[in-house]
């Protein structure tokens, strides 16, 4: 870090935010103590609902009509915000300040070339001359990186890529030069290797400009690549707060030590079945107890009293408010409990066994010999792509095709699970649908236990149905609002025939218990849940037809970490407790390498490896599961590795590169001779490795191996032994 | 949302209901819509006690009079008390249908009209939605091809053709309303079918009037209930034109339009009350639903 000027960017202190609802004035934050300097930046971390982005609105005065900073002050530039008159807030938001949101498609205008935006940020606020302001502008985009950035200043916006536009958005918010720049969750909606390559971007931009950032996310991970300070927020308020490498190292506060022991590691043991989960959850604004400690009814200290040697720190958990305590110097926690759990190692939890873990005999690497639930064979699966010519409409014109799945052959044997990873677009989930019936096959054969599935579902024999159920992503969605959680599990129970009539409402409560809820959410509605328990009640109506093959499609992308883990839990309790057999889809690599048997890495459609999970995730790898894998975000500072970044854009599926697939964006390629001719000109063969694990790759797997080892990554070789 | 204790699927509902309420009070423009239409319901169904006349009884002594102890409203040219008149025509409107001179339906002109109208456009708009591809053009095409007519000529070609009376009313309400709320299902609906429950049902092998049916319609109906208000208002409104220009109600019916018809000629000469109350009834009663679904709206959205 560089020379810190005495004023720092921006000095918040007790700050506390309520929000007027109909019946009361709600607290959303209270006591916010952090403090930005040049070149720095904060991370706030913590789950949905803890009052993140209310901060970072609290400090542009984004509250809305019902929102208000009741307490506390906000200096910028030693300058106090709270109570200045708008107007001139609005003068220093406009020069010094600068937010960059989520999703980029909504934070920049569809109808406005970039050129046109990027240009006005600097028109608006200043004097600058059109000419020069494109210039600028041009100049800006360089610095982010943007290749071909005059011609990208000429265009719309849906004809550059995601992580394109998140790079406009953040030169948008660099153009004036801002003291301080916000970043709300700017890399959640990105896949892992563009997120890689923003999170880059944001590294080499803090040492460029000497900006203060404020970097708001929900993702360990991410926050360890980028911070230097981070907070920790728990339902509206801080509840510990330190430089990132000694936070991480030395966690003191029970809720920050729960967080990061809820993430499933790439370097976790194979042979883990639970994560640690924290009980409860967030609980509701209005009716968080003001005169307690906000975690205390989830705390696993106060109610098992761990490790606990002197008992008589509790005594106060629930009749007083804790107030920030120093652990070391610059780094505090709110917890009576103070430096007391720092005597424990926190990656100290229990962690269960799995009772079944598949073997492969020896010298069977097809697999032949194991019992396959499902085989598919040249799965294929296109969709015609509207052309509104004219001389298509006559027929003149060669009809082309988006080629979502392309000959894709899989088998996934019975009582296994399998995980299919890849990035949005890879077409993972064309393939479930197509395997379900939701979409009709082009070409190829599937069977389930030898019965035909190419037939779509209306068409299917009911007892077939009944052996494939989906367990879907949106917990909001998942749902229908409109009946009541027992009428939603009774319905498929009833239309199976599983059990006779009188005994629907027990098997109801039968599989509610079995997703480790109460019988009383038999008469509640959707609404009425948090997203991690509609998520079990999906899981359970998947359960209710009892089917042989259960399809999750991303069940835990839209979740919280503690919540996720939760799930994950009992996803592997039903798989253990029943012999279920899963597909699993995710785009989270370590949470595949959790739960999956088996892995299959797709891209473009195509699937490129295949293999048992122990074999997938040490080297040789694919090259683009070499990048996929080299991009996952850790939650370790001391582990800041160099990913790979994948040059170019997902090529679109309706114009697929000849030869190999992955030949246009492939970083390895340059090792075979002539640059990788032969990746542009020959589709590769499967290279069949030990115990069924294949890669599809023109390089030998021996080279593949060395060049990974050759990047350092023994960490993970260590990992799966 | 606040963790609600109750276990009970009596309780949750009444917590619903209460919400509903809720949404009501807190919304003075709908409360003020609520009370104007509540006043017009409460005197269409008790008409008979709140008058000594009936609606067709004439006196031949006092026509056309202003407002007075006997007639607080006044009288029409043929003496028949304007009081009397009105209430019986918002029963006409609001309360019952009559079929026949023997056979009256409960629920009025304007609400049957209305219903009708859901029916047909919900299922021809959940049948569009939900299947897509030719049968959506081909209902969709159709559906535009009535709304391209103006209105009050559609009004007018069907009661001309099919005859003046109440279930005629009510047909050609239903026929222009269908278009409408046709588009609004539709549109719902292309929305909830991307929802995963929708794939979860077809997952299940479901039929695909169950999806329709059971699975979309009832959460369409948070729009519905605020167009079909909306709708009655858009009724009232072609019904009052209809009568006016002597397509409603056969005569002598207690008919808002046809009464400010025949009142009109008599506002010149001094006599403006025949054809202002039917004319203030339609415009309160119109005004009063529009301004419950407004506020409905607008406050729903708010907390939402």
């Amino acid at each position: 870090m560089e020379h810190t000027s005495d004023i720092p960017v921006l000095e918040v202190k007790d700050l506390a935010i309520s929000y007027q609802t109909r019946k009361q004035m709600v607290p959303a934050v209270r006591g916010v103590n952090f403090t930005v300097r040049q070149g720095q930046t904060v991370g706030i971390v913590g789950e949905s609902g803890c009052g993140k982005s209310t901060i970072a609105f609290g400090i542009l005065d984004f509250l809305g009509s019902n929102g208000k900073v009741v307490g506390g002050s906000i200096k910028f530039m030693g300058k106090e915000m709270v109570g200045t008159p708008k107007g001139e807030l609005r003068k220093i938001r406009g020069n010094n300040i600068s937010m960059v949101y989520q999703d980029p498609m909504q934070a920049l205008n569809p109808s406005l070339t970039i050129g046109t935006q990027l240009t006005e940020v600097l028109t608006a606020h200043t004097d600058i001359g059109e000419k020069e302001a494109w210039d600028r502008c041009i100049a800006m985009l360089e610095r982010v990186h943007m290749p071909d950035a005059a011609n990208v200043m000429k265009r719309y916006v849906h004809m550059i890529s995601g992580g394109q536009q998140q790079r406009v958005v953040i030169a948008m918010a660099l153009l004036n030069n801002p003291s301080l720049l916000i970043m709300d969750e700017p890399t959640t909606a990105l896949d892992v290797t563009v997120e890689a390559a923003v999170l880059d971007l944001i590294e080499d931009l803090k040492k460029d400009f000497n900006t203060g950032i404020i970097f708001i996310t929900h993702n360990l991970g991410v926050v360890a690549k980028v911070s230097d300070r981070l907070c920790v927020m728990y339902a509206g308020e801080m509840v510990e707060q330190g430089p990132i490498d000694h936070l991480f190292a030395n966690p003191a506060h029970p809720y920050t030590r729960g967080l990061l022991c809820c993430v499933p590691r790439l370097g976790d043991n194979l042979s883990n079945n639970r994560l640690w989960s924290i009980q409860g959850r967030v609980p509701d604004p209005a009716e968080r107890d003001l005169n307690a400690c906000i975690y205390a009814p989830r705390c696993d200290w106060r109610l098992e009293g761990r490790h606990l040697e002197d008992k008589s720190l509790i005594a106060n958990c629930t009749t007083q408010h804790p107030e920030l305590v120093a652990i070391s110097e610059d780094h505090w926690s709110r917890c009576f409990l103070g430096r007391a759990p720092l005597k424990v190692p926190w990656d100290d939890y229990a962690r269960g066994q799995k009772e079944t873990v598949i073997q492969i005999p020896e010298g069977d690497d097809d697999l032949s010999s194991m019992d396959t639930l499902l085989n598919i064979q040249n799965m294929r699966l296109y969709y015609p792509e509207q052309n509104p010519s004219l001389r298509a409409i006559l027929g003149l014109e060669k009809k082309s095709y988006v080629k979502a799945v392309d000959d894709i052959s899989l088998k996934v044997l019975r009582g296994t699970t399998l995980g299919v990873v890849g990035e949005s677009g890879c077409g993972k989930s064309t393939m479930v649908k197509g395997i379900i019936g939701l979409e009709e096959l082009t070409g190829g054969k599937v069977d389930l236990m030898g019965i035909n599935l190419n037939e779509p579902a209306q068409k299917r024999d009911l007892s077939l149905i009944r052996e494939l159920q989906m367990v879907f992503q949106n917990p909001d969605s998942t749902l229908n609002p409109s009946y009541t959680i027992g009428t939603q599990i009774a319905r498929p129970i009833q239309k199976f025939k599983t059990v006779p009539k009188r005994k629907v409402r027990q098997e109801v409560e039968r599989l509610l218990r079995a997703v480790k809820l109460a019988s009383y959410y038999y008469d509640r509605y959707p609404r009425q849940l948090s997203g991690g328990e509609k998520q079990r009640i999906g899981i359970a109506r998947a359960l209710a037809s009892r089917p042989s093959l259960v399809i999750c499609d991303e069940p835990v992308s839209a979740l919280d970490v503690s919540v996720a883990a939760a799930v994950l839990n009992l996803l592997n309790e039903i798989k253990e407790g029943m012999g279920s057999t899963m597909i699993f889809i995710a785009h989270d690599l370590s949470v595949v390498r959790f739960i999956s048997d088996f892995v299959a890495v797709m891209y473009l459609g195509e699937i490129v490896e295949f293999g048992p999970v122990s074999a997938i995730y040490p080297p040789p790898y694919h090259p683009y599961s070499e990048a996929l894998l080299s991009s996952v975000p850790i939650p370790d500072p001391s582990a800041r590795r160099q990913s790979i970044i994948l040059s170019g854009d997902v090529p679109s599926p309706t114009n697929r590169p000849s030869g190999c697939c992955f030949h246009t964006r492939c970083p390895r390629r340059s090792v075979l001779p002539d640059n990788g001719k032969i990746c542009e000109q020959e589709k590769p063969k499967f290279q069949r490795l030990k115990n069924g694990h294949k890669i599809l790759c023109h390089i030998p797997a021996d080279q593949l191996t060395e060049l990974a080892m050759e990047r350092g990554d023994e960490r993970m070789m260590l990992s799966t032994a | 949302m606040p963790e609600k204790v109750e276990t009970n699927n009596a309780k949750t509902k009444k917590v619903r209901f209460t919400d509903m309420f809720a949404i009501l009070l807190s919304s003075k423009i709908a409360m003020v819509g609520l009370v104007i239409v509540l006043f017009w319901v409460f005197v269409a169904l008790f008409a008979p006690y709140l008058t000594p006349y009936t609606p067709y009884e004439q006196d031949w002594k006092a026509p056309n009079q202003g407002p007075s102890a006997e007639h607080i409203l006044g009288t029409d040219e043929l003496g028949r008390d304007l009081w009397t008149r009105l209430i019986y025509g918002a029963r006409v409107v609001l309360v019952v249908l009559p079929v026949s001179e023997n056979i009256s339906l409960p629920g009025g002109t304007a609400i049957w009209g209305v219903v009708v109208a859901l029916l047909i456009g919900a299922t021809l708009g959940l049948i569009g939605g939900y299947k897509g591809g030719w049968i959506d053009e081909l209902v969709m095409r159709l559906l535009d091809a009535m709304m391209a007519i103006p209105v009050i000529l559609l009004y007018l070609i069907i009661v001309v053709a099919i005859g003046a009376s109440a279930v005629n009313v009510v047909i050609a309400i239903s026929i222009v309303g269908v278009p409408g709320i046709a588009r609004l299902v539709r549109s719902l609906t292309l929305d909830i079918k991307t929802r995963e429950y929708i794939r979860a049902a077809e997952t299940r092998g479901e039929s695909a009037w169950f999806i329709m049916f059971v699975e979309i319609l009832p959460n369409t109906r948070g729009p519905i209930i605020i167009d079909a208000m909306l709708r009655i208002g858009y009724a009232i409104f072609a019904m009052g034109t209809l009568g006016f220009l002597g397509l409603g109600m056969p005569p002598p019916s207690p008919d808002w339009g046809s009464m400010v018809a025949k009142g009109r000629a008599f506002i010149l000469t001094g006599n403006p009350y025949a054809a202002l109350w039917p004319s203030l009834a339609i415009a309160s009663l119109v005004v009063g639903l529009n301004l419950l679904a407004d506020g409905i709206r607008e406050e729903s959205m708010r907390y939402q």
